[in-house]
């Protein structure tokens, strides 16, 4: 499960870009999950720059590499994305 | 045979024997009783409103305890944040484990966390869950909502109380709420500032006076404003609105560029907010609720399920929350 969180690389992998613009929406029950995405929006709302787009992504991908164990199925709906 | 206590009222007597065996608890009462016990591995905060297995109740006579499981647990730490430090709350927490916040009501430690821990360090990333201590209603102007660290005996009606909990290997905490509060189908408020008050909104995207709006509407504003965070519903409750200021105050804040509705209204808050239970495989291990449900809803002496703790003036799920059911269990991870 690792490598599928891996594989996303952060500055340029597009699923994050489009789960953070709401172009790629998954079913979970994460409340964190889902309050961190609405923060993401708003930041990147607020301050649409590529720099932004990253700090978003990046921090979505330190969330599923930490949780990845809990959120087998946030992952596959990403992967298959 | 394990000795774990189930979440409840107890005595003070009962409470202090809880301590002196070593156990490590999560306490709310009121304030006299908080100061009556000893020092151990505990936190607390005051409020006089609890879900208990009798049903709500109001006192100032009993305690409601919530005991770690210490077959969870492999390290606690109880610290003091002040404005200053609280930023630093979900970076300080442990890697795998989770924390308990409690935030005395009406102050600037309230005020900073409900507009600002979204933007702290490593929020969302580790599971934070508490709540806003409060004191009676009777008591307003009174007495103030105080929290207390048990590890040194002080307490404070300023300052924020915390509990980190480090899980034995193999264990992951996990933040659940229920909110049986659903949008409803009427306009929709954008508003200009972030704040625990306004006197503008934008309904529909066009700028008008809110404390107005409610009013010519005749809003009930027991109804509380409710956001879609991607599916997760966030309320804001209406505190008051000044019809002489025109201006509208609520009890958490509400977040610009957040789209927010009126909720749909509840004709049942017990059957519903039963129906709404999540159906768990593991033991709660901390919840609190709020005390605007117990009091819209009348909850004195009703029961609500297997969710059991103290009324709240603020929940705490990462990010202050309103009229919600927060809990709390460790699952394998």
């Amino acid at each position: 499960m690792m490598n599928t969180v891996a594989r996303y690389r952060v500055s340029n992998h597009p699923s994050w870009q489009r789960l953070i613009n709401g172009e790629l929406q998954i079913m979970t029950d994460a409340v964190g999950l889902k309050m961190m995405l609405e923060r993401i929006r708003l930041s990147i709302e607020n301050n649409p720059s590529e720099a932004s787009r990253l700090a978003g992504a990046k921090i979505l991908r330190q969330y599923f590499i930490k949780h990845q164990s809990k959120h087998r199925a946030e992952l596959e709906q990403l992967r298959a994305a | 045979m394990s000795d774990l206590m189930k979440p409840r009222l107890c005595t003070v007597d009962e409470t202090k024997a809880a301590i002196e065996s070593g156990k490590v608890l999560w306490l709310a009462g009121d304030e006299n009783l908080l100061k009556q016990l000893p020092k151990g591995r505990w936190i607390g905060g005051s409020i006089p409103y609890f879900m208990s297995q009798e049903g709500g109740q109001t006192t100032k006579d009993k305690i409601f305890v919530h005991e770690l499981d210490p077959a969870l647990a492999k390290k606690i730490q109880i610290k003091f944040y002040n404005t200053g430090t609280i930023h630093n709350i979900a970076k300080d927490a442990p890697e795998d484990g989770f924390t308990i916040l409690l935030i005395p009501a009406l102050t600037e430690m309230h005020l900073q966390y409900a507009q600002h821990a979204p933007e702290y360090e490593d929020m969302f990333i580790k599971p934070i869950a508490g709540w806003v201590t409060g004191i009676h209603l009777d008591d307003l102007g009174k007495v103030k909502p105080t929290v207390f660290n048990g590890g040194t005996g002080e307490s404070s009606t300023e300052n924020a109380i915390v509990m980190h909990v480090a899980l034995k290997p193999g264990k992951a905490a996990h933040i659940g709420i229920v909110n049986i509060q659903k949008q409803g189908d009427g306009d929709t408020f954008e508003f200009p500032q972030t704040g625990f008050s306004t006197e503008s909104v934008l309904v529909n995207g066009v700028e008008q006076n809110f404390a107005d709006y409610l009013l010519e509407h005749n809003v009930d504003t027991k109804t509380p404003l409710v956001a879609d965070y991607s599916g997760a519903m966030l309320n804001v409750s209406f505190q008051e609105v000044d019809k002489d200021k025109k201006t509208v105050s609520f009890y958490a804040p509400v977040f610009s560029g957040v789209e927010y509705k009126l909720a749909a209204p509840v004709d049942d808050y017990v059957n519903a907010f039963t129906n709404a239970l999540p159906k768990l495989d593991h033991d709660v291990t901390f919840s609190c609720n709020c005390v605007l449900n117990y009091l819209y809803s009348e909850l004195e002496g009703k029961q609500t399920s297997h969710m059991f703790g103290p009324m709240t003036f603020g929940e705490i799920a990462y990010q202050l929350l309103n009229q919600t059911l927060v809990y709390v269990v460790v699952e394998d991870a």
